[in-house]
Order: C-alpha cells, then structure tokens, then sequence
C-alpha cells in the first residue's frame, strides 16, 4: 500500500509516517502542499491524509487538483483530512468531496487510521 | 530633543510630560480620567497629537511608544540612512498617516483617506473587516478611492482569511487561497492581521491585477501596518466611547469623587462597570485562548503521537516510566486546553449543562493551587432513575464557571492561607422545587463575625493580595442568571448557596 501524508507540523509528520511504516506501508510524507501536488501529478497513491491548514496552500487546493487523476469515488475512498479548524464551513466543503474528516488532537487516531488503510 | 508642546486644558495642571522616556509621566492627575490634545511642530512635518483617554479603552502609553518609535524617524532625518529614497518615501507615507488618524473623524474616513498616501494611492482597493469581538457577524468595507461598499459576512469566513494571512508567505497571497468565500477579492494581495482592543481586523490591499507583489511593496506594508493598526484602534475606540458615554461617565464620576465628597459608591452603579470590564475580560480571554489552543494543539498532538509509538518498543523499565511520564503530561496538557477552550470559549447562549463535569472541569483549573486539598461533589434528592453524570440544568457555561470557579478560588485561599491540615471543600448538589442548590462548602478559617455583611462589598478583602472582587463578581454574575448567590451560617468554615433555576431565561 502506498499512502502520501501532507503535514507541516512536523511532529506529526513524522509520527505518523514512523507509525504507518511500521506496519509496512510505503509512505511518502511531505510538508509542503505544492510539493503534495507534484507528487500527486507522478505517481498513484492508494492513501492520501492531509491536513487542511498548509503554509503554502490549503489542503482543498490538493483534493480539487487530486480530481484531476482520481475520480470521484476514489477520493471518497482514498482520501482523509485531518484538521484543527472543523467549523461547520469546513465541514460543509468536505462535504463536497465527500471525503472523511479528523479532528485535531483525535485521541482515537490510531484506530481511524486503521480503519482507513484497510 | 524634541519636546512635544502640550494644550492642557485647564482643569489639570500637573502634567509632565516627558518625550525621550518614551512615557507619559502625569502626577496628581487620575490617570484614568484627562484629555490632551497638542502637536509637535517639525520642519516640514506636523504631528498631532490627540489623546482622550477613558479609563483604560485608549492606552495612553501604546500612543506614546507608537509615536516615539515614528518621531525617532523623523529626529534622524539628517543621517545617511535617513536620505535614501526608500526613507524619504517611507517618511511621507507614516506623515500622510499619522495626519488622517489625527483629522478623521471615524474609522472609515480614516480608512477612505489612507489614499492620501503615496503608497496606498498605487493600490486599487483597500479591504476592510472588522470583527467585534464577541459579535456574531463581521464588516466587511470595500474601499476605493471614491467609493464605499459594505456589508456584513459571517465570523467563519473572517477566521479563515485571518488564519491563511497568518500562514500566508510575506503576508502576501492570490484570490484562488480565497474560494468559495462570501466576499470577493480580486488578484494579488497583502494582507495583514490586526489584533485591537475590542475587535480584530484584517486589511488587504490589491491593485486588482494578478501580478506578484514586489519585495518592496511587501515590506513597506509591513512597516506601515502598526502604525494603521494604532490608528484603526485609535478610531474604533473613539466611536465605543462616544456610545458608552453616560455609562461610562458615570462610572468615572463615581470612582473619581471618591476622595473629594464622601459620597458611597452605588453598587448598581459599580456592578454597571464591572459589567463592561467582565465582558471585556472574558472576550480577550476567549481570544487569547483560542489563539493559544490553535498553537498548542499541533505540537502537543504530534507528542502525544510520538510517545504513544515509543510505548510501543521495548526500553529498560526506568526509560519506559519516563516515556508514560511524558505521555500522561502531554494528555493533561490537552485536557486542560480543551476545559479552558470549552468554559471560555463559548458565546453567550444558554445550553443544557451536565452539572458534574461540569463543575470537575471547573476544578481542574484550580488545580495547582488546590493540590493538597481534598475535593467531594455529593448529590441529594435525585430521582432514583437519575445517573450522577447526567443530572443537566440550563445555564450559561462561561458565567456559572467564573461562579464557581471565584467560590472555590475564594475557599482554596482561606484554607491555605490557614495552613491546615486535612481540609477539604465540599460540593452539595440538591434538586429543590425553585432552584437547583450548589452548596460549595470549606472547612477552612471561615469569616470573622464582623466582616460577614461585607464579603460582598466590592473591594473588600481580607487577605494580603485579594482584589476584593472574586465573590461580588459571583453574586453579580448568579444575579444576571435569575439565581441568587448567599452565604449559610456555619460554625465550622464558609459555606456559599448558589441558587439557580431550571429554565434561565434571564440571559
């Protein structure tokens, strides 16, 4: 399985890449959400987590250009948010995506993640 | 040295003002209650001053560092930095500024005349919000220079432009960061976040095209910012004072007598005032906290994560004590995060509580002062098909835990300021036909006989660094949810009666 993480905390970026590697999964992690975009340009990814608030850009940009390569269904299924900010907006905007949110700090992360790479 | 010449009106005749210690020095003045207006003359440059100072609405001393900080420019005109175009510009455009904060007479003229500037006039349109703290809505001014739009938008929207500004590169960003929003801008922009007394605000600036921001341009701005901030304040807080005038007024006017007449102070009047500075507190405070949640959760969340994956590799026991060390700290610093987030957080509705943990949450923020002190909540007449946890009355989350949090701030002081040992504070919970009963209930010193009728007298406090002020807060807050906040005769220890009632519809 590969899985592509977008985060800037870098904390979380790396203990959630050293968490999924552990169970074997190929993980490419970035910080930067231009950086997610060229990655998702190139390769196919079965997982994508981002998180919402990026230095550079949002991460709706990435799941409205990831419509380029994924189809509707897909990014239903591959993608998740993970986020600090889920106003009722927010909400509404993944909505449209149809795509699974996660709050931040999410004490059940592990077994969301679980479920998610199954 | 430049002196700053003062027109001082005559009823205060004390004032010294000194420049170059960057701070106002007045002596035998209230230094809440004065009015000074003056004006710097300057080869080629005019400043004025204009300073109405209420109580604590404008900082005085903010004005004056403010000022100083541009008046040193101005001092040093003749050195060689000083001479380099970019300083000459800079120069004149702090100049055209600082003349429409002092020539404006309310905020959007202030806005509207920033045009005079050079730097502003190369821009097409300045965007304006406008968020009151605590309002439900947003203003949202679109200037050009011979137009005004406005209109209100919702608060979500204003968060996310002042967040992606935050996190925005040299404050400079596109319109595609903005999608989908209910405001419109155009292009390129610089944008900038300002945090005020009573509101925040954002203002961003585009010349309605999509080429890129110059260094430059991105620079100056940033440099201007503050001084727009101060002014924007400056304006706002004008404008609140003129609507709260009598109120204020007559707060002042009770305060300021004090010494001259022997008039008491009304505590109708008193608790008007406590009002205002309550609401004030509580809103900075909820800013403050949400800010403070924001730039904590992330890091604590990527601890948290960490240490919960260490947990899972084997390392000798003394190692893995410290990594759970680690872990339980991180969590209680979330728990924490959220009870502050939670209790001061919210607006100003009425919510079903559920009244247990509700009130330990309370206590969590008591914590480092109550350590040793032993906390019990009990209940009385419940229904038998009633669970502990889910016993919920209607009430305002944020008043009735400034309640309770003031009562058992109040009993953790007594009891350690007397040393003792074994105490403990004692929360009875009692469903009662009226009311709902909080008893909050010590075995600490107690109160002296004699003080008994004024512990709720604003000001009155019995110990070294007490405000006076936790318990009338108390009993002024329980007033404004329709309850009543009393004090039972006991031999042993304070024991406080908080009445509340079932259906608040005071608020």
């Amino acid at each position: 399985m590969k899985i592509l993480i977008v985060e800037d905390e870098i904390l979380i970026l790396k203990s959630l890449t050293k968490l999924l590697e552990k169970q074997g999964v190929d993980v490419t992690a970035t910080p930067s959400g231009r950086n997610a975009i060229e990655l998702l340009k190139n390769n196919s990814f079965d997982r994508v987590i981002t998180d919402l608030m990026l230095q550079d850009i949002s991460g709706f940009d990435i799941l409205e250009e990831a419509k380029q390569y994924y189809s509707k269904h897909e990014i239903e299924q591959r993608f998740i948010i993970i986020t600090a900010y889920s106003s009722p907006q927010v909400l509404a905007k993944a909505e449209e995506y149809r795509c699974r949110v996660i709050n931040k700090p999410f004490t059940e992360i592990h077994k969301t993640i679980q479920e998610f790479i199954r | 040295m430049r002196i700053f010449k003062l027109f001082v009106p005559e009823k205060f005749t004390h004032l010294v003002l000194d420049v170059p210690s960057r701070y106002l020095i007045s002596k035998d003045i209230d230094e809440t209650d004065y009015i000074i207006e003056g004006y710097l003359p300057d080869k080629g440059f005019e400043l004025f001053i204009k300073v109405l100072n209420i109580r604590h609405y404008v900082k005085t001393k903010n004005l004056f560092s403010v000022l100083s900080k541009y008046s040193f420019l101005l001092q040093n005109r003749s050195s060689k930095e000083t001479r380099s175009l970019y300083h000459f510009y800079k120069q004149k455009n702090l100049n055209n500024i600082l003349s429409a904060i002092f020539h404006s007479r309310n905020s959007f003229e202030f806005i509207s005349s920033l045009f005079k500037a050079p730097y502003f006039n190369s821009f097409n349109v300045i965007h304006l919000f406008i968020h009151q703290k605590g309002s439900k809505q947003v203003k949202h001014h679109e200037v050009q220079i011979n137009n005004l739009k406005s209109h209100d938008i919702p608060v979500s929207d204003f968060n996310e432009l002042f967040h992606a500004i935050k996190k925005s590169k040299n404050r400079s960003f596109g319109q595609e960061n903005l999608k989908g929003t209910s405001y419109n801008i155009i292009g390129t922009c610089i944008g900038h976040e300002m945090s005020l007394d009573q509101h925040n605000a954002i203002i961003v600036i585009t010349k309605n095209d999509f080429l890129p921001q110059t260094q430059e341009d991105i620079q100056l701005f940033n440099e201007l910012v503050p001084l727009i901030s101060f002014g924007l304040n400056y304006q706002l807080m004008l404008f609140f004072y003129k609507n709260n005038n009598d109120l204020a007024n007559k707060s002042l006017l009770s305060l300021s007598t004090k010494s001259d007449s022997k008039n008491t102070i009304s505590h109708e009047q008193l608790s008007e005032s406590f009002d205002i500075e309550h609401k004030q507190r509580i809103s900075l405070l909820g800013e403050l906290l949400n800010t403070l949640k924001h730039e904590l959760s992330n890091p604590l969340f990527g601890m948290k994560l960490i240490t919960d994956l260490l947990l899972l590799e084997d390392f000798d026991d003394e190692n893995q004590e410290f990594i759970n060390e680690i872990s339980s700290a991180v969590s209680r610093c979330q728990k924490i995060l959220e009870s502050f987030t939670h209790l001061y957080g919210t607006s100003n509705s009425i919510v079903p509580i559920e009244i247990v943990s509700f009130i330990n949450e309370v206590i969590t923020l008591t914590k480092s002062e109550s350590r040793n002190i032993k906390k019990l909540i009990t209940i009385e007449n419940k229904l038998p098909t009633e669970d502990d946890q889910k016993i919920t009355i209607n009430s305002n989350k944020t008043l009735l835990a400034q309640i309770i949090f003031n009562i058992v701030l109040n009993s953790i002081q007594a009891i350690n300021s007397a040393n003792s040992a074994n105490s403990e504070i004692i929360i009875n919970l009692k469903n009662k036909i009226d009311f709902f009963e909080i008893h909050i209930i010590d075995n600490g010193p107690g109160f002296n006989i004699n003080d008994k009728n004024d512990i709720f007298q604003p000001f009155f406090t019995t110990k070294s660094t007490g405000t006076g002020l936790g318990l009338p807060i108390a009993k002024n807050l329980t007033q404004k949810l329709g309850g009543a906040l009393k004090l039972i005769e006991s031999s042993n220890g304070a024991h406080f009666l908080i009445e509340l009632p079932y259906e608040n519809t005071n608020c």
